[in-house]
């Protein structure tokens, strides 16, 4: 027994523990080794790979898109705003899979996989035909387009239909309820915007594309405040599709986006653009043109037009019917290829596009004048009552840059001066500044860096370099930059510059964007007026004020057709040649009123009225083309309905002594109301036997000219006949005057009266009247302010960035 | 020829019968207990981080949706478990010669009777389970009885008459040359082993039978069967497998499977893409304790099998190894024990258990990581599945029961 046992409880031999040794290598490190390897492999190697794929099937991504901050004119209209549409989204793999088929027959026996599959076939079939029939049905699309997407069955995500109203929203929602096909179709938000303006200030508002990004304009710029941040839920699905436990989810809300109060006034604006598109229809202009607004002591942008322009709700589509001609000329063309004309069209969109306001740069011409002018006066290279003598020509090197009066203007004061938009004075005045100081009020007025509007693509004003302009040699460019020329600048930067020179020197940096305020209401950000610095003294700038006030107002002043009786209005017409071609100029005019302490400030331009023939200096309808002929009669009508609109009662001292208005007469005695009628240098006919006047025309309160027929009604009827208005295009005052009077018209002249041409009736051709109505005609007077330098340079300079 | 089984009985006895005032019953190895422990406990928080979806969701309609019911019932297991490791740690181990081969018929029978109408239990197509006292399965009792028979019969290997045969017939030369290269000495191995197979064959249980061979195959080379015996079954198993794979459609795309999973990634691939895309996201730090998705219903089985897939993604490579150190640290410490046994009887014994053990830990994470197909080896300590931790703890008692008779620690 004690042998055995000890022979039993033997330990192991030298061999054995050998083995235990390699087993314990084997199972103890060997395979962890192994192991440790390949977990390297998996979670240190392919860790992206893998992790990335599980994410992808792990979470759910919804993103609650925030609200597109809305952008209000100045007095709180919607200019751009958001509204909620859906996407409709096909997922053709859940469509695929939610079509089963009974595996086994109604005894519980396996059925055959061709039956399956034959049966899996029909169904699917059936469901594809519901589908592609309805979505057709409901969204407008292509029926075959829908069945090729559903045969995509390894998508879960095909987009059916972009941005749809809720009513088609709804339509698809019934649908996919009554066939219970959630999963397989399903409506995802997202928002449209909306213009309830379409084409207003579309330059300045600019437009979103399709991811509701801004792409243009105040869209663009602001896009960061309006677009807000869009609210996503990450949750963590499992794997049946249902949602994972709540704190395996992360939410961010969504925070709506910021509204933009603009400075614009759509009233003023659209008064603008009406301006712009008039002028264009009228004169015949063929590159569009600007139209700025703004109140010139904080430089706010009140109204910002620039044609061509185009619909916000629809940009990509040409509106402007000039390039639409142009457009569709090419399309009839057959030696044009597609790729040309796609080349034509995007450059057709990018100009309707473009904002001429800041984005091109053009010679102003005589509107750069008073600029010049303030800042000799300021230097006291001149003074108030200088007098300056015109021959009609100045020999500079080469050049002989003449006066727009061929003649001369002879001997004339500073004032006369600028009322004469004389060259040969301005050129004296330049020299006399020097370019030294020329240059220095250049960078003074901001010419030479960007207003820093806020608005994207602001060029530059193009100018001399410095060394060059201040050098002995520069005094041509000296000359010609005196007078506005060879030189470009950008609208904004102009009437930046001349508002600074009419506000009393204040130079101010201008803006588009008055506040913005979050989803409650309360604001974020609120710009205060920037002065940028003080250019000219309050004493020479009220100087200059006064000399532009007479450019319009007084006799023989270039700017008098922008005249409107009753309102002070002050400005400067400007014609400039380019460089292109001889007869492209573009007519432009500064305006400002009241004069006195102006409220508001006009910048009006024309880009190349067409002359009848080349080489002619008159529209086909013989309209003289210069500034002060196109811009100036346009922009004085709308300073005019600007102050009107900001409620400035026009002041009487200032109507037009050849009109009176008349007396209500009604209950007077025959006698006394004669007499009162002749007093007022008004003819009298006498209807009716009556002892009391029971009826006159016209009417009380009406203004005509003296010396036209009333006709006071004793007991008789007023006939009660219609006439139709006749055209007086062209007529002169006396011509119009009688073509009225002779179907029984009254005239009010406005504008310059009767020194001038018919250049608008308030009331069309053949529109039918009443006997006896007063019918507002404006005239305006010739103005050859034409440029005097011919083949100067410039052009509409697009620079390049 | 002589009876091998009659004889080893008549050895048997004696050593059952040792009084118990002989023995000398020391500490059990802290160390080893220690590690024991400790997975137990990670395993359990493992559990209940893995289990949680599955048990929430009632995907096999047995939680009744309470979340914490897998995590609660392996809880109460492992408390079970541990009772009896103490209990086991206490007994001698050495009664055990005498027992071996009735645990042996007694496993036979239970893992036979699974095929008895009320008593077993089918799931997933194979029947390995039996209903009483709880849901287990008697392979597990198969596996501890071969490991004790073999351990106890090779124990007593030096006392083996060695056959002779008659040299002047062939047979009989041919004889003498088996009994040379020891092949008579393994044929009461091979029986066993044959019989063990062929009752795991009738239950389709490969992934037992894989772990019979290996055990039985660990035994056998600690206990000093000569290597070329290795070689050659290492080759017959190899051959038996190519034609199996090779012959099979089934285990063919088995294999398809096993080599590209993503070919069928929704259906018999998904298993393992899943739990590759479980480990991989988690990298190196993991996503943190409780924060894994894959267990989100992605994941078969998350709280079973591939458990240590999720591991991998909430601890991270650095969890995950540390497991595996920790693992490799037990393995190695039965080892060790197995080398400072008293007995080679408890040698043998411990190296059966810890080989056990260890191709279970190692054949589990190389199935989640892809590295082996598909088998359905659960993890020590960590899967779900109370009868197996209960037996995998009596397993690790048995083992501290030996360390007690140490007589070196």
């Amino acid at each position: 027994m004690a042998t055995r046992r000890k022979t039993t409880s033997r330990r192991l031999g030298g061999k054995g523990m050998q083995r235990i040794l390699v087993l314990s290598g084997i199972f103890g490190v060997l395979t962890f080794v192994v192991l440790f390897g390949k977990l390297w492999q998996l979670q240190v190697v392919q860790h992206e790979e893998l992790q990335s794929k599980a994410i992808t099937q792990q979470t759910r991504e919804i993103s609650s898109s925030a609200n597109r901050g809305t952008i209000y004119d100045a007095n709180g209209d919607v200019l751009a705003i958001s509204a909620a549409v859906q996407n409709v989204i096909l997922s053709p793999r859940d469509v695929a899979e939610t079509v089963k088929v009974d595996e086994k027959d109604e005894f519980g026996n396996p059925r055959s996989e061709s039956v399956i599959e034959a049966e899996r076939e029909t169904k699917l079939q059936d469901t594809y035909d519901l589908i592609a029939d309805k979505m057709s049905e409901i969204l407008g699309i292509d029926r075959s387009d829908v069945v090729k997407r559903l045969k995509n069955t390894k998508s879960a995500y095909e987009i059916l239909a972009k941005k749809v109203e809720d009513d088609v929203a709804d339509q698809v929602r019934a649908f996919i309820d009554e066939n219970e096909l959630e999963g397989c179709l399903y409506l995802t938000a997202d928002s449209k915007r909306y213009y309830p303006y379409s084409t207003m200030a579309s330059q300045v508002i600019g437009f979103v594309n399709s991811q509701n990004t801004g792409a243009y304009g105040l869209e663009s710029l602001y896009n960061l405040d309006l677009s807000g941040q869009d609210g996503k839920l990450i949750t963590a699905k499992n794997a049946s599709g249902t949602e994972m436990l709540t704190s395996y989810s992360s939410f961010t809300d969504a925070v709506n986006g910021y509204n933009v109060h603009t400075t614009i006034d759509s009233t003023i604006q659209m008064y603008a653009e009406k301006t712009l598109e008039e002028g264009i229809q009228k004169f015949r202009v063929t590159n569009g043109g600007f139209c700025l607004v703004m109140d010139p002591d904080t430089a706010a942008v009140l109204g910002m037009a620039s044609s061509p322009d185009y619909d916000l709700n629809d940009p990509n589509s040409i509106v402007d019917a000039t390039l639409l001609a142009q457009l569709e000329k090419l399309k009839n063309d057959a030696t044009v290829s597609e790729e040309d004309y796609a080349e034509a069209l995007s450059q057709a969109q990018f100009k309707q596009w473009s904002n001429k306001n800041l984005n091109t740069s053009y010679e102003p011409g005589s509107t750069f004048k008073p600029i010049v002018v303030a800042s000799a006066l300021e230097e006291g290279a001149i003074h108030d009552g200088d007098t300056f003598v015109c021959t009609g020509a100045v020999k500079r090197d080469t050049w002989t840059i003449r006066c727009s009066a061929r003649s001369g203007h002879g001997t004339q004061t500073l004032r006369k001066a600028v009322m004469n938009s004389c060259n040969p004075a301005l050129i004296n005045i330049g020299d006399r500044l020097g370019g030294e100081k020329f240059y220095e009020y250049w960078e003074n007025f901001g010419f030479t860096s960007t207003t820093g509007i806020e608005l994207p693509g602001e060029q530059k004003s193009v100018f001399w370099d410095k060394e060059v302009f201040v050098s002995d040699s520069g005094y041509t460019e000296l000359a010609t930059a005196s007078f506005g020329q060879r030189f470009t600048t950008t609208p904004i930067q102009l009437i930046t510059a001349l508002s600074a020179v009419i506000n009393g020197g204040h130079l101010m940096e201008p803006y588009v964007v008055q506040s913005v305020t979050d989803s409650d209401g309360n604001v974020v950000s609120y710009h205060e007026p920037q002065e940028v610095r003080q250019v000219i003294s309050q004493e020479t700038s009220d100087l200059v004020r006064s000399y532009m006030e007479s450019v319009v107002n007084d006799p023989g002043g270039t700017g008098k057709n922008a005249k409107v009786a009753g309102y002070r209005i002050g400005g400067k017409t400007g014609s400039s040649q380019t460089l292109d071609s001889t007869d492209h100029i573009i007519v432009s005019f500064v305006g400002f009123a009241p004069a006195d302490d102006p409220e508001v400030i006009v910048l009006l331009g024309y880009d190349w009225p067409q002359p009848a023939a080349p080489g002619e200096n008159t529209t086909a309808d013989g309209v003289y083309i210069s500034g002060g002929n196109m811009a100036a009669p346009m922009a004085g009508e709308l300073i005019a309905n600007i102050l009107d609109y900001l409620g400035y009662q026009k002041s009487g001292s200032d109507v037009n002594e050849n009109s009176v208005t008349i007396p209500n007469l009604l209950g007077k005695n025959p006698g006394e109301a004669q007499g009162t009628l002749n007093n007022l240098g008004l003819n009298v006919r006498v209807s009716g036997q009556g002892a009391v006047v029971t009826d006159q025309m016209p009417a009380a309160g009406s203004t005509v000219p003296k010396g036209s027929s009333t006709v006071l009604y004793l007991g008789e009827e007023k006939p009660k006949e219609t006439v139709p208005m006749p055209d007086l295009t062209g007529m002169t005052y006396a011509q119009a005057k009688e073509a009225l009077e002779k179907v029984g018209l009254y005239l009010e002249a406005t504008g310059t009266g009767e020194s001038g041409q018919v250049f608008e009736q308030t009331v069309a051709p053949d529109t039918m009247l009443e006997i006896g109505t007063t019918v507002e005609v404006r005239f305006t007077d010739n103005i050859q302010d034409e440029e005097g330098l011919n083949a100067t340079g410039g052009n509409w300079v697009k620079k390049e960035e | 020829m002589p009876n091998p089984f009659v004889k080893s009985r008549a050895q048997a006895k004696p050593a059952g019968s040792l009084p118990k005032s002989r023995q000398i019953q020391g500490q059990v190895d802290m160390p080893f207990l220690l590690l024991t422990v400790l997975l137990v406990i990670i395993g359990l928080i493992m559990l209940l981080s893995a289990s949680y979806p599955s048990a929430y969701y009632d995907l096999k309609g047995n939680t009744g949706g309470d979340p914490f019911h897998y995590f609660k019932r392996q809880a109460i297991y492992a408390l079970l478990g541990f009772g009896v490791m103490y209990l086991v740690s206490k007994l001698n181990y050495q009664g055990l010669r005498g027992l071996a081969v009735t645990i042996l018929v007694v496993a036979c029978l239970m893992m036979l009777a699974v095929k008895v109408p009320g008593l077993g239990h089918s799931a997933n197509g194979a029947t390995r389970w039996l209903k009483y006292p709880v849901l287990w399965q008697p392979s597990e009792l198969g596996k501890m009885a071969l490991i004790i028979y073999f351990a106890s019969r090779l124990s007593r290997r030096d006392q083996r008459q060695p056959l002779t045969f008659r040299r002047n017939t062939v047979l009989g030369r041919f004889g003498n040359w088996l009994e040379r290269i020891g092949f008579f000495e393994l044929v009461p191995y091979l029986f066993v082993i044959v019989v063990m197979i062929a009752i795991l064959a009738v239950q389709h249980h490969m992934s037992a039978t894989i772990q019979m061979v290996v055990i039985a195959a660990a035994i056998l080379f600690a206990g000093g069967i000569a290597v070329g015996w290795f070689i050659a079954g290492g080759a017959a198993v190899g051959a038996a497998l190519v034609v199996i794979i090779l012959g099979t459609d089934y285990m063919t795309t088995r294999i398809q499977m096993w080599r590209h999973p993503e070919e069928d990634a929704l259906g018999a691939g998904m298993q393992a893409i899943q739990s590759l895309l479980a480990i991989g996201s988690g990298g190196v730090t993991g996503l943190g304790l409780g924060n894994g998705k894959q267990k989100f219903l992605y994941l078969p089985e998350a709280q079973n099998d591939f458990i240590f897939a999720i591991v991998c993604e909430e601890l991270g490579l650095i969890g995950a190894c540390l497991i595996l150190i920790l693992f490799a640290l037990l393995i190695i410490r039965g080892y060790w024990l197995a080398l400072h046994a008293r007995d080679n009887f408890g040698s043998l014994i411990i190296v059966g258990v810890t080989t056990l053990l260890a191709f279970q830990v190692f054949a589990n994470v190389a199935v989640v990581t892809n590295l082996f197909p598909v088998t359905g080896i659960s993890l020590p300590f960590f899967s779900s599945g109370g009868s197996a931790l209960v037996i995998q703890l009596a397993e690790m008692g048995l083992i501290l029961g030996i360390s007690r008779q140490n007589p070196v620690t």
